[in-house]
C-alpha cells in the first residue's frame, strides 16, 4: 500500500488529480476520499501533498475554483477542470497508455 | 500556458495575499470538519475524532507553507519576515549598523558628486542650451609645417561668409569671439566682464528665446550696431527686471551701448564657459569696444562656430565640406611648405579633438577609478565589518540550521540585511549628495550647471545595491559554511581560517592612504606657513586697492589710468602715502663676490635671489625701517648705469657680509635655469642678462620684514634655503593692479569715501577691491582655517576608513579565537598579555601597509612637487612621512586596541563549557 506521497511516481498525483476533476468538480476532502475509493485503497493521499497539488494546478491554469454552497449550508471550494486541463489530461493519458505498455512489455520478458 | 493568465495569479497572489490565505485556512478547516463527521460517524467521541482527523489531515502548519510555497508567494512572506528579523538585528546592534551605513553613506555619497560633476563638465549642454543634435561645432586645426603638431585654430571673416553660404549643409552659421570689457551699468562703479562679440544670428541659431527685448538687428550689415544682450542675473542686478533694462545706455568700454535684450538666466553662450559672459553684442561693434583694428575681422582668426545642419545632413557630409572651405581658405604658398588646416563637425558637447579631449578622458577615468576605488574601500570595510558580525552569529546561524532553516534561506536572510544596508547607506549618501549639489548649484561654483540629474543617481544607487550584495555574499557564505554539528558544536569557541582576501585589502588600503595623507599634510604645512597676518598697528593704516586694468580698452581703462590715479589719491588730506605694491618678478642667482675678494679663505657664496619690483616709498608705507643706506629712488628706475640698485634684508647682508657694511657691495648674478624665465627686462646697458651686477644701496629691517604678498612657489628640497628677496626700482617692475594707500588716521572708516572718490576720478576703471590689509589678512584667516578644516576632514575620513578595516579584522580574530583565548586564559595567561596578542597582530598588519606605502606616497609626492600639482613649503619630505606614519601608527594602535580589548574580557567558564 503507498501510504507515503512519495510513493507515488512524480507526476502521477497530477494526473489523477486531472482525471477525477473531469468526471465531476468537487472539493479537495472529496478528492482524497475518491482517490482512496477508486484507486481500492491502493493509494491513499494526504491532506499535506493534495493541496499543494490543488494549488499548483489552479497556477498553472489546468484548473479553477469556486466557493459553492453545499447541500448542508457550508461553502466549500469545487475545483473544476479548465479548457487547458482538458488538454493537458489527454496528453499525459497517451502518455501515460504508452508508457505504461512500454513498462509492461518489458516486464513481460524474461 | 498563458502567460498573462499566470501573470494575473502572480499577482493576485501578491496584492490578494491576505485574501488567499484566508481562503486557504478555511478550505482546510472545512476539510478538517468533513474528516471529523466522518469519524464520528464510526462512532467515535468529538475529540477522538479530531484528533484523528488532524492525524490524517497531517501537520498543518507545514502543509501551509508547502501550499503557500506551491502558491508562489512564499518569498513575499518571507521577505517580510527577512526586513523584520533584519530591522531588530539592526536595533540590537546599533553600532555597528550605524558605522556600516555611514561608511556606505560616504561612498556613495562621494560617488554621487564625482559622477555628477563629471556628467556636468562633459555630457551635459552648457546651461540653458537646447539638447539639440542638430547643433554642431565646427572644429578646426592645423599645422604650420609637415612634421609640427596639430594645433586648434579659430575661423576668420572669409571663411564664416564660405560655410554661411552653402545653405544645403548648414542651415546657419553663427560665430562669436570673447574679450574682457569694462562695464558701467549704473552708479556702482565700473566692472570687469566678459563680452561674446557674435553673429547677429547668434541667438536664433542656437534655439535661445530670449527672456526680454528683440534682440541683435539682422540687418545693419557693416556699420557698427552698438547695441548688446545682457545675461539675466546680470540685468536683474543692475536694473532689477530683465524688462526694465530693455533700452537701457551702458558703457562698454567707455563707448555707449543700447541693450536689445535679456538672455535666459543662466545662459552662458553656446558653451560650458567658466568666464560666464555678461554682454552679447554684433561682431560689428568690436573694433569700436576694443580699439582693434577695423579689418581684424579678415585678418585674425578670432571667430568660434556653432552651425545648425541642414535637413538630413550627416555630420561626415558637413565636415567634408567643412575641410573644403578650410583648405581653400589657405593662400597659394603655403601648402608647398606643408601647411595644412583641417576641419571637423562636432556635437556641442563633444570634446574637441586632439589634446584637450585626450585630457578630458584622462580627467573622466581618473574621476572614475577614484570613485570605483573609495566604493571598493567602502564595501571593504562593510565586507569585514559584516563578517566579524557573521562570526559573532555562529550560534544563532547554527541554532537556525538546527532548526530545519535551509542554508539558501539562511543565505538570503543575510544578503536580505546586507541589501538593507545597502540601501539605507546609499539612500543617505544620495540625500547628502543632492544636498550638497544644490547648494553647489545655488552658489554657483565655477558657473557650471550642477542641478542633480536622476540618471546618474540612479546609477549610483543601482551600482551601490550591487557592490552591497556583492559584498554581504562573502560574510554570508562565511556564515553558513559549516555543517549544523559542527557550527554548534563550535559555535562561539572554534577558529576557521582568516580571510586572506580581506588582510590584503586592508593593508592595501592603509597604505593607500598614507599618499594621500603625505599630499594632505603637506597642503597643510603650507596653508599654515603661508599664513603670517601682517603687523596690526600698519595693517589698520593701509587700503590696498586692486584694478583691473584693460589694455584692449580705454585710455581711462589701461595701467596709465592707475598710475595717474595715484598722485591725485595723495593729495588728499587723510592719506599719507600712496604706492603701487611691490611683486616678484624674476629669481636669479647670485654670488657675493666682495666677500670673495675680502676673505680668499671663503667659499664663493651662491644664493638664489627673487628679485621684487619696488616703487619709492614703499617700505614707508609698509612700517619697514630703512636702517642703512637708502629706499630705493626714481633715480633707480632709470636704465643708466650698468648696476642695479637694490636694497636687501638686513638677514641676507649678515648672512653674506657679517658684521661689514653691506652698502656698495656687488652680488654677481647669472641667468638661474628656468627660473629666470620671469625676467622681463632684457635691457641692461653693459652686461647682458647673463651677467647682471647688483649693488646694494640699502638695507631694511629683516626683523620687521613683510611676509610676501605672493607664495614663491617655496619649495626648498633639503638644506636650500628659501630665496631672498631684494628689492629695486629699476624698470619700474611694481605691480600696475594694486595700490596701496597709507592713511592718517584709522583707514576702515575712511574706506566708503574712498571708494567714492576713486569711482569719482576713473569712472571706467574697474576696481576689483578695496580693503585694509587688517581685512584681507581676517579673509586670509577664514580661508586658511576653510582649507585647514576642508584637509583635516578629508585626512580624518581616510583614517577613519582605514581603521575600520583593522578594526575589522582584528574584531574578527578576537571572536574566531575565543575559545583558544578561555584557553590560555584558563592556563594562567594575563589578560593584558592577550589584549597585547592581538593589538601586536593588528599592529603589524599597519606596519606592512606602511612599509609599502611610505615609498609610494614618498615618490606621489616628489612627482606632485615636479609637476607643480602641490606647492609644499621648506620642510623635509621625510619628516612629514615619519609623522604621518606616527599618526596612522596611533590610530591604528587605537582601532586595534578596541576590539583587542574584548580578548580580555573572555570568561574561561563560559568558553570552556560547551565542550
Amino acid at each position: 500500500v503507498a501510504k507515503n506521497p512519495a510513493g507515488l511516481l512524480q507526476g502521477t498525483l497530477d494526473l489523477i488529480v486531472l482525471q477525477l476533476l473531469r468526471a465531476e468538480p468537487t472539493n479537495g476532502y472529496n478528492l482524497t476520499l475518491r482517490i482512496q475509493a477508486v484507486s481500492g485503497d491502493v493509494l491513499r493521499v494526504n491532506a499535506g501533498s493534495l493541496y499543494p497539488a490543488l494549488y499548483r494546478l489552479e497556477e498553472r491554469g489546468l484548473i479553477r475554483a469556486e466557493w459553492q454552497d453545499t447541500p448542508r449550508g457550508r461553502r466549500a471550494k469545487v475545483y473544476s477542470l479548465t479548457a487547458a486541463g482538458r488538454k493537458q489530461l489527454t496528453e499525459q493519458r497517451a502518455y501515460w497508455a504508452r508508457f505504461s505498455g512500454a513498462l509492461g512489455a518489458i516486464l513481460e520478458t524474461t | 500556458v498563458n502567460p498573462i493568465r499566470q501573470a494575473t495569479l502572480r499577482l493576485r497572489a501578491i496584492v490578494a495575499r491576505r485574501a488567499l490565505e484566508r481562503d486557504m485556512l478555511e478550505e482546510m478547516n472545512e476539510h478538517l470538519d468533513r474528516a471529523t463527521e466522518r469519524y464520528r460517524a464510526r462512532g467515535m467521541s468529538p475529540a477522538e475524532a479530531r484528533a484523528a482527523a488532524q492525524r490524517e489531515f497531517g501537520n498543518a502548519a507545514v502543509l501551509q507553507e508547502e501550499a503557500r510555497d506551491a502558491r508562489g508567494t512564499r518569498w513575499l512572506g518571507d521577505l517580510a519576515a527577512d526586513v523584520r528579523f533584519a530591522l531588530r538585528y539592526f536595533v540590537r546592534h546599533k553600532a555597528t549598523t550605524a558605522i556600516i551605513v555611514a561608511v556606505l553613506a560616504l561612498g556613495t555619497g562621494a560617488n554621487t558628486l564625482i559622477f555628477s560633476i563629471l556628467q556636468a563638465h562633459i555630457f551635459r549642454s552648457a546651461p540653458a542650451m537646447p539638447d539639440d543634435d542638430a547643433l554642431v561645432r565646427i572644429w578646426s586645426e592645423e599645422r604650420a609645417t609637415r612634421t609640427d603638431d596639430l594645433d586648434p585654430r579659430r575661423f576668420a571673416g572669409p571663411e564664416l561668409e564660405a560655410l554661411a553660404r552653402q545653405r544645403d549643409v548648414f542651415s546657419a552659421v553663427a560665430a562669436w569671439t570673447e574679450d574682457e570689457v569694462v562695464l558701467v551699468g549704473d552708479s556702482s562703479g565700473a566692472r570687469t566682464v566678459g563680452a561674446q562679440f557674435v553673429t547677429p544670428n547668434f541667438f536664433e541659431t542656437l534655439g535661445i528665446r530670449l527672456a526680454a527685448g528683440l534682440g541683435l538687428r539682422e540687418d545693419a550689415g557693416e556699420t557698427p550696431d552698438l547695441s548688446a544682450v545682457m545675461a539675466h542675473a546680470l540685468a536683474e542686478q543692475l536694473f532689477g527686471s530683465p524688462a526694465a533694462a530693455m533700452g537701457q545706455r551702458i558703457l562698454v568700454n567707455e563707448v555707449p551701448v543700447t541693450l536689445v535684450g535679456v538672455a535666459p538666466p543662466r545662459f552662458q553662450g553656446a558653451l560650458r564657459n567658466m568666464d560666464e559672459p555678461a554682454l552679447w553684442i554684433p561682431l560689428s561693434a568690436r573694433a569700436d569696444i576694443t580699439r582693434a583694428s577695423r579689418r581684424w575681422l579678415t585678418d585674425e582668426a578670432a571667430l568660434s562656430l556653432v552651425a545648425r545642419l541642414g535637413p538630413s545632413v550627416s555630420r561626415d557630409r558637413a565636415t567634408l565640406f567643412a575641410r573644403q572651405v578650410v583648405a581653400n581658405a589657405l593662400p597659394d604658398s603655403a601648402p608647398r611648405v606643408g601647411m595644412s588646416r583641417t576641419a571637423q563637425v562636432i556635437g556641442l558637447q563633444a570634446p574637441p579633438p586632439g589634446d584637450e579631449s585626450f585630457q578630458v578622458r584622462l580627467m573622466a577615468n581618473t574621476a572614475l577609478a577614484v570613485g570605483i576605488l573609495i566604493l571598493l574601500v567602502a564595501c571593504a570595510n562593510v565586507s569585514s565589518l559584516m563578517v566579524a558580525a557573521a562570526v559573532g552569529r555562529k550560534q544563532e546561524i547554527a541554532v537556525r540550521l538546527s532548526l530545519g532553516a535551509s542554508r539558501p534561506r539562511l543565505l538570503r536572510q543575510l544578503i536580505t540585511e546586507s541589501t538593507l544596508l545597502a540601501l539605507a547607506g546609499g539612500a543617505i549618501g544620495l540625500t547628502l549628495a543632492w544636498w550638497q549639489l544644490t547648494y553647489m548649484t545655488r552658489t554657483e561654483i565655477d558657473g557650471v550647471d550642477l542641478a542633480p540629474d536622476l540618471g546618474t543617481f540612479a546609477f549610483v544607487l543601482v551600482m551601490a545595491l550591487a557592490t552591497g550584495i556583492l559584498f554581504g555574499i562573502s560574510p554570508a557564505l562565511h556564515a553558513v559554511r559549516e555543517g549544523v554539528a559542527n557550527a554548534l558544536r563550535r559555535a562561539g569557541t572554534g577558529a576557521t581560517g582568516r580571510s586572506r582576501l580581506q588582510r590584503g585589502f586592508v593593508v592595501t588600503q592603509i597604505a593607500l592612504s598614507q599618499p594621500l595623507l603625505v599630499l594632505l599634510a603637506t597642503t597643510l604645512a603650507l596653508l599654515v606657513a603661508d599664513y603670517r597676518p601682517r603687523d596690526p598697528a600698519m595693517s589698520r593704516h593701509v587700503v590696498s586697492v586692486r584694478f583691473r586694468p584693460l589694455r584692449t580698452g580705454a585710455p581711462g581703462q589701461g595701467p596709465e589710468a592707475v598710475a595717474s590715479l595715484i598722485p591725485r589719491i595723495d593729495e588728499r588730506p587723510d592719506v599719507r602715502d600712496v604706492v603701487p605694491d611691490v611683486t616678484t618678478f624674476a629669481s636669479r642667482t647670485v654670488s657675493a663676490l666682495d666677500r670673495q675678494a675680502g676673505d680668499p679663505q671663503a667659499p664663493t657664496v651662491r644664493r638664489l635671489v627673487s628679485m621684487q619690483g619696488t616703487a619709492p616709498g614703499w617700505f614707508g608705507v609698509v612700517d619697514v625701517p630703512i636702517i642703512l643706506g637708502r629706499d630705493v629712488s626714481l633715480a633707480d628706475t632709470l636704465e643708466n648705469s650698468t648696476d642695479v640698485p637694490i636694497v636687501i634684508g638686513s638677514d641676507l647682508a649678515r648672512e653674506l657680509w657679517g658684521a661689514g657694511s653691506p652698502i656698495g657691495r656687488r652680488l654677481l648674478s647669472r641667468r638661474n635655469g628656468a627660473s629666470s624665465m620671469l625676467w622681463i627686462t632684457p635691457s641692461l646697458p653693459g652686461s647682458g642678462p647673463d651677467s647682471l651686477a647688483l649693488t646694494v644701496v640699502g638695507v631694511f629691517d629683516a626683523a620687521r620684514a613683510l611676509p610676501g604678498m605672493a607664495v614663491d612657489g617655496g619649495i626648498a628640497e633639503g638644506a636650500t634655503p628659501a630665496p631672498a628677496r631684494v628689492y629695486t626700482a629699476r624698470g619700474k617692475q611694481w605691480r600696475q593692479d594694486r595700490v596701496l594707500v597709507r592713511t592718517r588716521g584709522l583707514a576702515e572708516p575712511l574706506l566708503p569715501e574712498l571708494q567714492g572718490f576713486v569711482r569719482a576720478q576713473a569712472p571706467s576703471l574697474p576696481v576689483i577691491s578695496m580693503q585694509t590689509l587688517e581685512q584681507e589678512d581676517r579673509t586670509d584667516y577664514r580661508e586658511t582655517r576653510r582649507m585647514v578644516l576642508l584637509a583635516c576632514t578629508a585626512g580624518g575620513l581616510a583614517l577613519l576608513l582605514a581603521s575600520l578595516g583593522l578594526y575589522g579584522i582584528v574584531s574578527l580574530a578576537v571572536r574566531q579565537r575565543t575559545r583558544e583565548i578561555g584557553i590560555r586564559i584558563a592556563v594562567g595567561a594575563h589578560p593584558t598579555q592577550l589584549v597585547r596578542m592581538f593589538l601586536a597582530s593588528g599592529v603589524r598588519v599597519s606596519l606592512v601597509a606602511m612599509a609599502l606605502g611610505l615609498p609610494v606616497s614618498i615618490v606621489a609626492l616628489k612627482v606632485g612637487l615636479a609637476m607643480r600639482i602641490v606647492l609644499a613649503p621648506a620642510v623635509d619630505t621625510w619628516l612629514i612621512g615619519i609623522a604621518i606614519a606616527a599618526v596612522l601608527l596611533a590610530v591604528a594602535s587605537l582601532a586595534t586596541w578596541v576590539p583587542a580589548r574584548r580578548a580580555s574580557l573572555v570568561d574561561p567558564a563560559t568558553t570552556l563549557r560547551t565542550d
